[in-house]
């Protein structure tokens, strides 16, 4: 039981790099980026072929990050020069991620990466810990890495610009703030962060899945929701903290699930939509006519 | 600093050309602001108020005209090329602020309007806080000790003196006021004309302010206009203006619109 928990927990950290993503994109942008199940994927891909041909696992993880960068570059650039809704936008780039992703694992649906080296055996090894405890490590690394620069950017000027963009864009660009811009800036680091997530997934699990991203939006999704409803979203640091530890919370719990035996693997997606339309809808139910709010303490409007 | 602040020569702008929907909203219309000049903008609903402010700001392009901002012309630069210059309050006291932010934030973006933003230095910067503080709290409404409250959270009329607060906090060359008292309460509306004028005058900002308030527009500012069918119709300036009665501008205004004045919210 405790075992399974600790596992779940590595996940979820893991996972909280792509929930981080889902956070700037759905949350801070108001843009349902659903290029995010292709980044996933891609980011584990492109990390995997680097390992399978001889690369530093640290650099292929870098790599990773940069081609997430890249598909939300893509997504930002139909969006706001194509003037492509934001939605299709999305859907086109994932699409095409998922050829991409194909070719990238030489034609075939999934990549091996058995007795190749890891970010997580480089750590095991270095400091003499199992594998387990190493994925943690490096999990709670990552995440508090990423989610502190994530909060130093979003407080910058370019930070807030971003922030505006989501929030009142006509008010930021009457300010003189090129929203497309920030626009395509915000999605890039969105997929930098669901890349990275994606390559570390691959890494931990020891093989990359064309099909590993499916439904990663959601998930991260289930991640914003479940933690800021139980953790609050009272400042921008909050939020971030909530969506790290929703990560962590929704693994476990789809862990103890699991642990029941009706429920076998195929179900996970079916669960994973009941908790996000939940966690969407309740808050909605305790507040009747309510609007559903918006980023952390303000309203949308 | 150029003799006028702002020209405008000859704008022409038609909304939707060559469809059904097809809208003159400008016609050939010439305007020079002097700098440090109010206008008070007045007319009926269509006459083209809002969209004589959209071709200042860069929101829509006329078709034909140019568009002279302190001797430079801007006619073909995008509204956020222009921004740096121009501070605008919209009508409805949702546009003008960003709900999602906190207040101090909401006046640091305002604060580097029109400026490169950096990716490394700070939004919020402690040096800003003091003169934060004291222009929040000249406006009298208590946001001075709200500073870390989300702008979402406040009500109408302290948004939208937040938002003016924000448009004037760069000096900018022309300040753009649309309607932006009209959807406040008498008496928020007045203490925000109030501060508006306080603003305006300490700073000597050039200024557009289009009200349907003709009292308002008498009162305030150095010269009024008068819109109709996207052309100025009326525009009187010093004695005359100080002459003017609401009485006579209605009079002035049923001749040209050629109808009664039925709406009593453009006297009240
Ligand atoms: N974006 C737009 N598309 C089409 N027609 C518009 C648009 N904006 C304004 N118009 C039309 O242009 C005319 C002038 O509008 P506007 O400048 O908003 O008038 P005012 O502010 O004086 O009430 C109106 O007839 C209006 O319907
Ligand atoms: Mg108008």
């Amino acid at each position: 039981m405790l075992s399974v928990l600790l596992s779940a927990a590595s996940q979820g950290l893991l996972w909280a790099l792509v929930a981080f993503g889902v956070f700037i994109t759905y949350r801070i942008l108001d843009f349902a980026d659903l290029t995010t199940d292709g980044t996933v994927a891609f980011g584990g891909a492109t990390c995997a072929l680097l390992i399978t041909v001889g690369a530093d696992p640290l650099l292929a993880t870098f790599a990773a990050t940069v081609m997430g960068c890249l598909a939300g570059l893509l997504t930002g650039v139909l969006a706001t020069k194509a003037r492509i809704p934001a939605i299709l936008s999305g859907i086109l780039v994932q699409l095409a991620l998922y050829s991409i992703n194909l070719r990238v694992m030489d034609n075939k649906s999934n990549l091996a990466l058995l007795r190749k080296p890891t970010v997580f055996r480089a750590v095991a090894d270095l400091l003499g810990v199992s594998n387990a405890v190493s994925e943690l490590i490096v999990g709670l690394f990552a995440v508090v890495l990423c989610g502190t620069l994530l909060w130093l950017f979003l407080r910058t000027e370019k930070g807030l610009a971003i922030r505006a963009t989501g929030g009142n864009p006509r008010m930021i660009r009457a300010s003189g703030v090129n929203t497309d811009s920030t626009t395509i800036l915000a999605l890039m680091i969105a997929n930098a962060l669901i890349g990275l997530g994606g390559s570390l997934l691959a890494q931990q699990q020891g093989y990359s899945d064309v099909q590993m991203g499916v439904g990663a939006i959601v998930i991260g999704l289930a991640s914003v929701v479940i933690g800021e409803v139980l953790f609050g979203r009272k400042s921008l640091l909050r939020s971030l903290i909530a969506v790290a530890l929703g990560s962590i919370v929704y693994r476990c719990v789809i862990a103890l699930i699991m642990l029941a035996p009706f429920f076998n693997n195929g179900d996970l997606k079916i669960l994973t939509a009941a908790i996000v339309g939940l966690a969407l809808w309740i808050p909605r139910l305790k507040r009747p006519g309510g609007k559903q709010k918006m980023l952390y303490g303000g309203r949308k409007d | 600093m150029a003799e006028k602040m702002l020209e405008l020569k000859g704008v022409t702008l038609v909304f939707q050309p060559g469809t059904v929907n097809e809208k003159l909203a400008l016609f050939e219309l010439f305007l020079d602001v002097a700098p440090g000049e109010w206008v008070t903008v007045i007319g009926g609903n269509g006459a083209g108020k809002t969209t004589l402010l959209n071709v200042v700001s860069g929101v829509c392009l006329p078709q034909s005209g140019r568009v002279l901002l302190d001797g430079e012309d801007v006619t073909a630069k995008k509204e956020y090329q222009r921004a740096k210059d121009i501070g605008r309050v919209f009508q409805d006291p949702l546009m003008g602020t960003a709900p999602n932010m906190t207040v101090e934030e909401n006046l640091a973006m305002a604060k580097i309007r029109g400026e490169k933003r950096s990716s490394f230095r700070t939004g919020v910067k402690r040096a800003d806080s003091a003169a934060f503080e004291e222009a929040l709290a000249g406006l009298g409404l208590g946001l001075e000790t709200r500073k870390k409250t989300a702008v979402g959270a406040l009500s109408g009329g302290q948004r939208q003196a937040l938002t003016l607060l924000m448009a004037a906090l760069k000096r900018p060359k022309l300040l753009l006021l649309d309607e932006h008292t009209a959807a406040l309460d008498p008496r928020t509306a007045e203490k925000v004309m109030e501060e508006t004028e306080s603003i305006v005058r300490k700073h000597q900002l050039t200024t557009l302010m289009i009200t349907h308030n003709m009292r308002d527009a008498l009162r305030y500012g150095d010269r009024l206009i008068m819109m109709e069918r996207g052309r100025i119709a009326l525009d009187i300036s010093g004695e005359e203006k100080r002459q003017m009665t609401v009485e006579k501008l209605l009079a002035r205004f049923e001749q040209e619109s050629g109808s009664r004045v039925v709406n009593d919210k453009l006297v009240l």
